[in-house]
């Protein structure tokens, strides 16, 4: 360790001992390295090392079809053309579908799992393990007609009990993501109706119009095997702690290896339904890496073929790489601020000026180097119920001193910023020069991003609560009632939700108290455009920071991406094929 | 010598001795241009911790976006970081960090080890085993874990850092008092000032402390170097100094994804940790060699 | 001697039962929420509490103790919040890396050093010495992790000579690893690329994590050497008419060495906990960066297991060591 290690000798005097016997010389060089290896051998002989590539248990590993081998293969492609390796940034925490969401869980999920429906690049809704549904006139009851012959990876068949079964699962475990469904099905066991083997319905007691939108969302929708929760149930936990590192669905990829701090290896699904003609990837390799700044030398040498996330610097420069595919994507991802609604931000005009102190601009362009685009309010501008005509917060220093003496905040006062550098990299910097400006002191608390998450989403005294903590989100689809009901909510502080700034407006509760029940699209429409104006003119609970859009990166010869809104950062693994 | 000399007043007596010491030491320094070269380095040093904020041209907090990620120039002499800050200034700034953990740090360490050590070494017995396993325990504990369990504890801070650090160096002050205690005890000048009835504390100063004093200055300069590498490898895990304080491991942290185009980010800082430390061992070496009638000999 | 071991042993398990105290209530003290990590956002309160119970972590904290205690006996060292394995096997897999790591590293600490040490003692107040001595105490001096960033830029970045980092590359790794340290495995597989390949992204960890105890070995070789060659049997060996070489090697040598081999054992010790920085620095799956990143995510099991590890570790070796000191040198007693 650095300067652990000391010049003292043994006995501690730095002075060298003169006479030594021979044979004890002799002993001392034995031991040491008699002690050394055995050490290692005893570690390394207690059970056999992890082998890169196991048999995954039950799954025999499948036989490659005919794969049609590229008419050019890819000059500088050193390795097998038909693995795919990808690189995502962040280390993935589970992947049981209602549990703990993060992109990275999703890439692997959108590869094993499957859901009724799914979302293309316009927004529509596609068909997926439903062959055809239709809605009754007052969208209250919906009847699925499901595919037939499709197999779970465990063999077991997938039918409509299937499907009700993991639904009940999914609202019932009561974890991060039961809500996604869980808010059309408060009693999953009547309102799902199995018909038949093949047809499901599921009826409410009042119009759903966002129902389908859920089903296809990538975040708690996804269909497991009930034969798998079933069996590895544990004192009553849904089987959520294995299937948290397993994963049994009808997806086109097995998960063979799940080492979620170093690599995931995806196989392909011998029996999946759509079958295995034309061309795609035998097998997926997902790397965890954390330092992103690594990705660019791994792009340029071929030694990976997507990559999630760059550094805007990285990302500027590859931009001219004709080996390379840059997207620049905007989805429904963005950043925010939170702003604690206590202690010295209690008061709406305290937050304002916050707002109108922010170096928006040295954040958007100098940052992120014109790399993201400003967010406005709680909704992106892809987000369905975007007011377009959305009040504005720049950067106003005079404004923000006004507000502050309205507000009767003293000079002096010290605020606390916390941050893992993660979400909003250096905008504290920025934020604490300004305030710097506004006679303002500005405390930075870095901390890792596990503490930092569970600190800003826990119950923790106000006392000891933040100023401000930056952080990224996105709804589970794109409705305006699930994207700001968590965070905005006053029945979500704490640990019961994420509303993390402990905001409590009457005004925004009533708002999407409505949203909720609303009957039509339309209406949802207009109780968005006030809510929006409610969380930026009037009560500011975050400072909008900005829309990050998916910056997906790969090599010229990976064919059929296409970039969904809903589903930023995780790719269509089944479509993807080299040429 | 004539008659003048004979009746030589004090004060000539001690500017002579004076004279003696200074040519001695310039002579010393010349002989080894190694060590003349560690000297300067620590008094460099030393003056950058005292003066380094004044001595900077810019304010080393002061953000500046439009200058992002400068490369070296006349106006940014180490260019400029990833949110414009000036390197130079952050770098002149960030001297008093280190120094001031490693003097804080070994100060505490030195005083609580030595006071057990010899407390150990005199008073033997159970008194002495119990102390001397409890200094046991405190090697064992890996120095890295106890700074990161600190850290979580306390927060991340540099004040955690030097708890932890301290921690972890004073066993090796008391076991080299206890030695030095242990060998001494029966050294006839001891036995012989017991006999006479001398105090504990009399002995200690008059006796034990004069023979301890040239390793202990040895070592200390020595451990100062480890200290700050210490103290800026917990930094650079994110565990030290926080931001924006310039301390020079957070620097090379902050700078570490920006090496591949921006490299000045974190190789200044870096290379004014390389030469602090170098400095503080060459001196350690040459005190070394000056205060050890042993050593020098061999050095023909 | 039996005496002393009579006394050491207890002692030593003394001191491991004290950390293992130390250890659980430090954790136990850090604010983060585990069953708030493990559940995410939106998770209800009921959802919370399941989980609190079925981790124990509702018990009182005595209880929690014994649970962990009993378990460690059982060689249950609790599960990686962040891995979400055993931290055993996580152990199992990481600790063969940072070995091999190490084993290189001191390979070429101790072949170099031993060079330095003679070549700077024989030539004592040349040109060879002053260079020998400035690369000695540069080595001690030098920040390993910058000196980690400085070789990855130019040996990586500019040069493209070797990779920046990890083990192996990611299409050659699928062989068996019946050891785990991966240039044996290669070998016993047969398979000379991946060897090479193990080889090269070997190079440039080792080499600076090798530095620092290269240079110790260096100056203390030289200073034990210098002391030896005073003495007065060399002085006999010499005008008995012997080669200069072979008064060097067979006699001066062979006595200098002692201390050295001291200290290198030390410095493996050191070298393991050592290598956190500069697994970090070239993301190389071993122990250091475990522990590095357990840390840095609070996750608890994982730190009090590599904590115990590293230490129980140490403390035995230095037993061992001393038993031996003792048995050989009538003269020392504790």
């Amino acid at each position: 360790m650095v300067g652990w290690p000391r010049t003292t000798d043994y006995h501690g005097s730095p002075f060298i001992p003169l006479e030594r016997k021979e044979g004890e010389m002799r002993v001392r060089i034995a031991t040491l390295v008699t002690v050394f290896v055995a050490v290692a051998l005893l570690v390394s002989a207690c059970g056999p090392a992890v082998t890169p590539t196991e048999a995954p248990e039950g799954t025999p590993r499948p036989q490659p079809e005919a794969t049609p081998t590229s008419p050019v293969p890819a000059p500088e492609l050193g390795r097998d053309p038909n693995t795919l390796i990808i690189s995502t940034y962040e280390g993935i925490a589970g992947i049981d579908p209602p549990g703990f969401p993060s992109a990275s869980g999703s890439l692997v999920q959108r590869g094993v799992y499957e859901t009724l429906l799914t979302a293309t690049p316009s927004g529509e809704l596609e068909l997926v393990l439903a062959e055809s549904y239709d809605v009754n006139e007052e969208n209250t009851v919906w009847t699925f007609h499901l595919r037939e012959g499709v197999k779970f990876h465990d063999g077991t068949a997938f039918n409509a009990q299937a499907v009700k079964d993991n639904y009940i699962r999914t609202v019932e475990i009561e974890l991060g993501l039961s809500g996604v469904i869980g808010r059309f099905l408060s009693d999953p066991e009547n309102q799902m109706v199995v018909i038949d083997d093949y047809t499901i319905e599921f009826r409410f007691d009042q119009p759903q119009p966002f129902f389908a939108d859920a089903l296809a969302s990538s975040y708690g929708a996804w269909i497991v095997s009930p034969t798998a929760f079933t069996e590895h149930d544990v004192e009553g936990d849904w089987a959520h702690d294995w299937l948290d590192t397993h994963a049994v669905g009808t997806g086109a990829y097995v998960l063979e290896e799940f080492r979620p701090v170093e690599q995931i290896t995806l196989v392909s699904f011998d029996d999946y339904w759509r079958g295995w003609e034309g061309k795609h990837f035998d097998t997926v390799l997902l790397k965890v890496m954390e330092d992103i700044s690594l990705n660019r030398q791994l792009l340029e040498k071929g030694d990976v073929d997507i990559v999630v996330k760059v550094t805007p610097e990285d990302f500027e420069a590859l931009q001219g790489n004709p080996d390379l595919v840059v997207h620049q994507d905007f989805g429904l991802k963005y950043t925010i601020v939170f702003m604690g609604c206590y202690g010295p931000l209690a008061s709406p005009e305290a937050r304002q000026a916050m707002s109108y102190a922010f170096d928006y601009d040295g954040y958007v362009n100098g940052i992120q180097m014109g790399q993201v685009q400003r967010l406005y309010g709680p909704f992106t501008s892809t987000q369905f119920g975007y007011d377009p005509d959305i009040f504005k917060y720049e950067t106003d220093l005079e404004k923000a001193a006004e507000l502050l003496e309205e507000a009767g905040v003293e000079p002096g006062t010290e605020l606390v910023w916390l941050t893992s550098g993660h979400y909003a990299p250096d905008a504290e910097l920025l934020m604490q020069a300004q305030l710097e400006q506004l006679g303002l002191r500005l405390r930075i608390e870095k901390v890792d991003s596990a503490s930092q998450f569970t600190t800003i989403f826990s119950d923790l005294p106000i006392e000891g609560r933040f100023s401000f903590a930056d952080m990224a989100w996105w709804p589970d689809y794109d409705d305006p009632w699930n994207a700001a009901q968590a965070l905005y909510h006053s029945e979500n502080w704490g640990l019961k939700g994420a509303n993390g700034s402990y905001y409590a407006n009457d005004r925004a509760d009533d708002l999407l108290d409505m949203m909720r029940v609303a009957g039509t699209k339309e209406e949802i429409e207009a109780l968005a455009t006030e809510f929006q104006n409610v969380l930026t003119e009037q009560d500011p609970p975050c400072i909008w920071v900005g829309e990050d859009p998916d910056k997906t990166i790969h090599r010229t010869d990976i064919k059929g991406y296409e970039f969904v809104p809903l589903y930023t950062e995780t790719y269509p693994l089944y479509n993807l094929y080299r040429e | 010598m004539n008659r003048n000399h004979a009746f030589a007043t004090y004060n000539e007596i001690e500017d002579r001795r004076l004279a003696r010491l200074v040519k001695s030491t310039v002579r010393y320094l010349k002989r080894d241009w190694l060590n003349a070269l560690g000297v300067s380095l620590v008094l460099l040093v030393f003056l950058l911790a005292i003066f380094g904020d004044r001595a900077a041209p810019y304010s080393p907090t002061h953000v500046d976006i439009e200058s992002r990620l400068q490369p070296t120039s006349s106006v940014h002499l180490f260019g400029t970081d990833h949110v414009g800050r000036d390197v130079f200034s952050r770098v002149l700034s960030g001297a008093k960090y280190s120094i001031w953990m490693a003097t804080v740090v070994l100060t505490v360490a030195v005083t609580v080890g030595i006071g057990v050590g010899l407390l150990a070494g005199f008073a033997g017995g159970l008194v002495g085993e119990l102390l001397m396993r409890l200094t046991d325990l405190f090697l064992a504990f890996p120095g890295l874990i106890f700074a990161i369990a600190v850290a979580a504890t306390l927060g991340r801070s540099l004040t955690s850092t030097a708890i932890a650090l301290t921690t972890v160096y004073w066993p090796w002050y008391a076991r080299m008092a206890r030695g030095q205690a242990l060998s001494l005890k029966n050294e006839e000048y001891v036995l012989a000032a017991r006999c006479t009835g001398a105090s504990l504390l009399r002995i200690l100063g008059r006796h034990i402390w004069p023979n301890m004093l040239p390793i202990l200055l040895i070592q200390v300069t020595l451990d100062v170097g480890y200290a700050i590498l210490s103290t800026a490898g917990l930094s650079f895990l994110g565990l030290g100094a926080q931001p924006p304080q310039p301390e020079w491991g957070a620097m090379i942290l902050e700078g570490r994804q920006y090496m591949r185009d921006f490299w000045w980010v974190a190789t200044f800082p870096g290379l004014a940790l390389f030469i602090t430390v170098l400095g503080f061992n060459l001196l350690g070496d040459g005190l070394r060699d000056w205060l050890d009638p042993r050593l020098r000999k061999g050095r023909t | 001697m039996s005496r002393f071991l009579i006394q050491r042993i207890p002692l030593t398990i003394v001191v491991l039962w004290v950390l293992t105290v130390i250890t659980f209530t430090l954790s136990h003290i850090i604010p983060t929420d585990p069953a708030r990590l493990m559940a995410g956002p939106k998770a209800s309160p009921a959802t919370l509490e399941r989980i609190r119970h079925r981790y124990r972590l509702d018990r009182p904290l005595l209880e929690q103790y014994a649970t962990y205690v009993t378990r460690l006996f059982q060689g249950d060292l609790g599960r990686s919040m962040v891995s979400r394995r055993p931290v055993a096997q996580d152990l199992k897999e990481f600790f063969p890396a940072t070995v091999e790591l190490v084993l290189l590293a001191m390979t070429i600490a101790v072949v170099g050093g031993l060079s330095v040490g003679v070549l700077t003692a024989v030539y004592r107040g040349g040109l060879m010495d002053h260079l020998g001595r400035l690369f000695s105490v540069a080595g001690l001096s030098m920040p390993a992790f910058w000196l980690g960033l400085l070789v990855q830029l130019l040996v990586y970045y500019r040069l493209g000579w070797l990779p920046f980092g990890e083990r192996i590359s990611t299409d050659l790794s699928a062989f068996n690893h019946p050891t785990g340290l991966f240039t044996v495995d290669a070998i016993l597989a047969g398979r000379l690329d991946a060897f090479v390949d193990v080889v090269k992204h070997l190079i440039m960890p080792a080499t600076v994590l090798s530095l620092e105890p290269l240079a110790v070995i260096a100056r203390l070789t030289r200073a034990s050497m210098l002391e030896v060659m005073l003495q007065d049997y060399i002085r006999t060996a010499r005008a008995k008419g012997l080669r200069e070489q072979v008064v060097l090697a067979r006699h001066a040598l062979k006595n200098a060495l002692l201390p050295t081999v001291t200290m290198i054992g030390m410095q493996i010790g050191w070298a393991l906990g050592g290598s956190v920085l500069v697994e970090v620095i070239f993301n190389w799956p071993g122990v250091g960066r475990y522990a590095a990143k357990s840390i840095l995510s609070a996750d608890h099991s994982a730190v009090m297991a590599i904590t115990l590890l590293i230490a129980a570790t140490y403390l035995v070796a230095n037993m061992v060591v001393d038993v031996l000191y003792v048995t050989l040198d009538p003269r020392i007693s504790y």
